[in-house]
């Protein structure tokens, strides 16, 4: 069978799964390796990832429930304090995605704020015990002021904050403090008021945190995972996963968006070639009617343009010689990467490995 | 810090001459001259490891230092330290806190009232204190406050002058009532005239201006107050509580039966490092009953701790009405048989309840055997003090 006949293989099960049809080819190992672990508990089993998904599940919930806990006195200090937030990604797009928090596995929790709000959320945070550093061996070691201030001023978010829980399932909670729903080297600016302006509650493990409404939600949505998809140094991390898309895809199977106000929000955020992006190839694997509308509330005059490229910066942009699906599912993108990038697109990428 | 020093350091930085930069024209994006992220970064440490200070968060994206101007006002903000510190907002209603005029026509909250409204919200809570001026009818702007979807709520604004009266006189009566300085306002409308009024009767008070279509006067209020990091008092709170304190005083003859009834209790002790934040805050905001004019950071205070030489007293106030925390202080230096009072602060919000005297009590104790001395620098705020040292007993330092 070759690559090509292959990948139709690939896609016709990962669609037979995602809506629970026969499976005639295993592809148990490509969605583990793609993070895909809502599709993977839909495979027929048993298979080799069998015991390994119930334990990890078992797992992932202990740590939703210990990250939401942990963190409590730190949403009610923002609630009554008036500081507008919501959490993203996370348990609360596992929610809105396959309708479970803990289905989706997640690290962190990741609060989206305004920039004017960083020094306070910060000190609520710093107060509570968290510390920004990394986990070693040796336990929390705090980031070097020069490590805090290249993550603070080079990408959207503040370096990461992260306490001890006394948990030994769940020993540490991290939390991201993200400023912006746009990526660190984008040079332009998202107006954060207006994307917390209507944010709603939702529960999460029996506590009431905030979340973007629906067209808000899925195009800061995009806007994460189209960064996954095209920064140089995410790609080289092994970023562009199944994953991905199967957020996108089950995130607006269970959500009735208004294509309108989707819209409008993408104009007013001038975001919609970035969401037409990923909801595209979001299309192509999944073949599902319900795109069209999506695709041509968004669609501009210059949405196709920056399909089959990648990089975020507009210096860096370059067209993939790959086919989505090869790009996708083949094993050898760090090769093919290695042979197109440039020695300043390396240098980039280390710098990034050694502060971020 | 000027200018020049900035440039000096980014040319240091960047390896290039300082010629060269200062040749940039200040509002061109520098990334045009070849300046990359990673030199802002470089430049940042340097600054900081420079000037012994944290460029905060809110202030760590590249924008802040994309072109010159921004550099220089950004970076300006951390040596204002020496200007009078604001504390009082006085804002107007219609048309800063809402779009359109209250009982007028329809009004409603559009994005620059929303964004001032955050912003105010974040002002309380590092301290600030709000207070509203408008000339419109209470009625009306109850009515506003009740239906609008506000983001602040009125019990944020510690005092309010809601009438037909001037504003530089509203103003004047507020001041007095929080026994603050005029040098210690800002106040915001919408309307020139109200604001050429304010700047001609009480040229003291800043004034800014509310426009909708530049919301760039938002941030450039924030600019003028105190940060909120270091912050942990709800001072409306205090002010109010202070209010209903006041409001006892006519019905005791004397301060002591006056403190009895309000079930005082003091505490006067050697300050530890952990009180140093808020030590060198008191000492940063006090100006009437700032004894030398000194100000401290809260590193020189934590050092003046631990040295064996310097006896730093801090004085806490709780009382029916709540708990005043740290409302006085003191830095003395021992001299071998001299004891020298460097610097003496109280609270304004502590004035007239004997706490003066009673800190000075504790430092004659701690400092029994020694001959005591004060020094009193007589400043633009600190003349209602001038006497205290002499009066009490204790003779300036020469």
């Amino acid at each position: 069978m070759n690559e090509s006949d292959q990948y139709e293989k690939i896609l016709e099960s990962i669609r037979a799964l995602a809506n629970d049809e026969p499976l005639a080819f295993d592809i148990s190992r490509l969605l583990y390796e793609h993070n895909c672990f809502c599709l993977l508990s839909k495979h027929p089993g048993p298979h080799a990832y069998t015991e390994q998904l119930q334990a990890d599940g078992a797992l992932n919930r202990i740590c939703v429930r210990e990250r939401y806990r942990q963190c409590l006195p730190i949403f009610e200090a923002l609630e009554s304090g008036g500081i507008s937030y919501a959490v993203i990604k996370g348990a609360v797009l596992s929610q809105a995605a396959y309708g479970d928090a803990a289905a989706r596995r997640s690290g962190d929790i990741d609060l989206l704020i305004s920039q004017r709000d960083i020094d306070e959320v910060k000190r609520l945070l710093l107060n509570d015990g968290f510390v920004q550093g990394r986990v070693t061996d040796e336990g929390i070691v705090p980031f070097t002021r020069r490590e805090l201030l290249f993550q603070t001023a080079m990408s959207h978010q503040a370096a990461p904050f992260i306490k001890r829980t006394g948990n030994p399932l769940c020993p540490y909670v991290n939390v991201d403090v993200n400023l912006d729903i746009l990526w660190g080297e984008s040079e332009t600016k998202t107006d954060m008021d207006f994307v917390l302006s209507e944010t709603e509650p939702v529960d999460i493990c029996g506590i009431s945190v905030r979340k973007l409404p629906g067209e808000m939600e899925l195009i800061a949505l995009c806007l994460h995972h189209y960064k996954d998809m095209n920064s140089l140094y995410l790609l080289s991390q092994g970023s562009l996963k199944l994953s991905l898309f199967c957020d996108l895809y089950f995130y607006l199977r269970r959500s009735k968006l208004d294509t309108i106000r989707l819209k409008t929000i993408c104009d007013k955020l001038k975001v919609r070639d970035y969401v037409y992006y990923c909801l595209y190839y979001t299309s192509r694997l999944f073949n599902d009617s319900l795109f069209g509308g999506y695709l041509s509330a968004v669609k501009t005059e210059k949405s196709e343009g920056i399909l089959n490229t990648f990089g975020l910066a507009h210096e860096e942009k370059r067209e993939w010689s790959l086919d989505f699906f090869e790009r996708l599912f083949s094993a050898d993108l760090n090769r093919y990467l290695s042979l197109n990038l440039s020695a300043a697109d390396w240098d980039k990428i280390q710098v990034n490995r050694e502060y971020m | 810090m000027n200018k020049e020093e900035i440039l000096e350091l980014l040319a240091q930085v960047t390896e290039k001459e300082s010629t060269e930069l200062a040749a940039i024209p200040e509002d061109k994006p520098l990334r045009e001259f070849g300046f990359e992220s990673l030199e802002f970064i470089r430049f940042i440490v340097a600054f900081e490891d420079k000037y012994g200070l944290e460029i905060r968060d809110s202030d760590l994206i590249l924008a802040r230092f994309d072109t010159l101007a921004s550099l220089y006002s950004t970076l300006g903000k951390y040596f204002k330290s020496a200007q009078v510190p604001k504390k009082v907002l006085v804002c107007d209603c219609d048309n800063v806190l809402w779009r359109g005029v209250a009982g007028e026509e329809p009004i409603k909250l559009d994005y620059a009232a929303r964004s001032l409204q955050l912003e105010l919200l974040r002002l309380a809570r590092g301290g600030a204190l709000l207070c509203l001026c408008s000339r419109n009818e209470p009625g009306n702007i109850d009515e506003a406050f009740d239906t609008l979807p506000m983001l602040i709520e009125k019990d944020k604004f510690i005092c309010y002058r809601i009438d037909r009266r001037d504003k530089a006189g509203n103003i004047r009566e507020m001041a007095q009532e929080l026994n603050l300085s005029l040098d210690s306002f800002v106040f915001l409308d919408d309307s020139p005239y109200e604001l050429g009024l304010v700047n001609a009767l009480l040229p003291e008070v800043e004034t800014v201006r509310a426009d909708p279509n530049h919301l760039s006067y938002i941030e450039d209020i924030g600019n003028r107050f105190w940060s909120a990091s270091a912050q942990s008092l709800d001072r409306t709170q205090l002010y109010r509580e202070q209010k209903e304190r006041e409001k006892q005083k006519p019905l005791f003859p004397s301060v002591k039966e006056y403190n009895e009834s309000l079930e005082t209790t003091m505490s006067c002790a050697a300050a530890s490092p952990e009180q140093a934040t808020r030590l060198a805050e008191l000492s940063q905001r006090t100006n009437q009953c700032n004894l030398s004019g000194n100000r401290y950071t809260g590193d020189e205070i934590k050092a003046l701790i631990s040295r064996k030489d310097f006896l730093v007293l801090s004085l806490s106030v709780a009382d029916k009405y709540g708990d005043m925390g740290i409302v006085g202080a003191a830095v003395v230096r021992l001299e071998g048989s001299r004891a020298v009072i460097e610097s003496f602060f109280l609270s304004c919000r502590a004035f007239d309840r004997g706490f003066e005297t009673m800190l000075l009590d504790e430092i004659r104790a701690r400092c029994a055997g020694q001959s005591l001395c004060g020094v009193f620098v007589l400043t633009a705020k600190n003349s209602r003090y001038h006497a205290f040292y002499p009066d009490n007993g204790v003779p300036l330092y020469e």
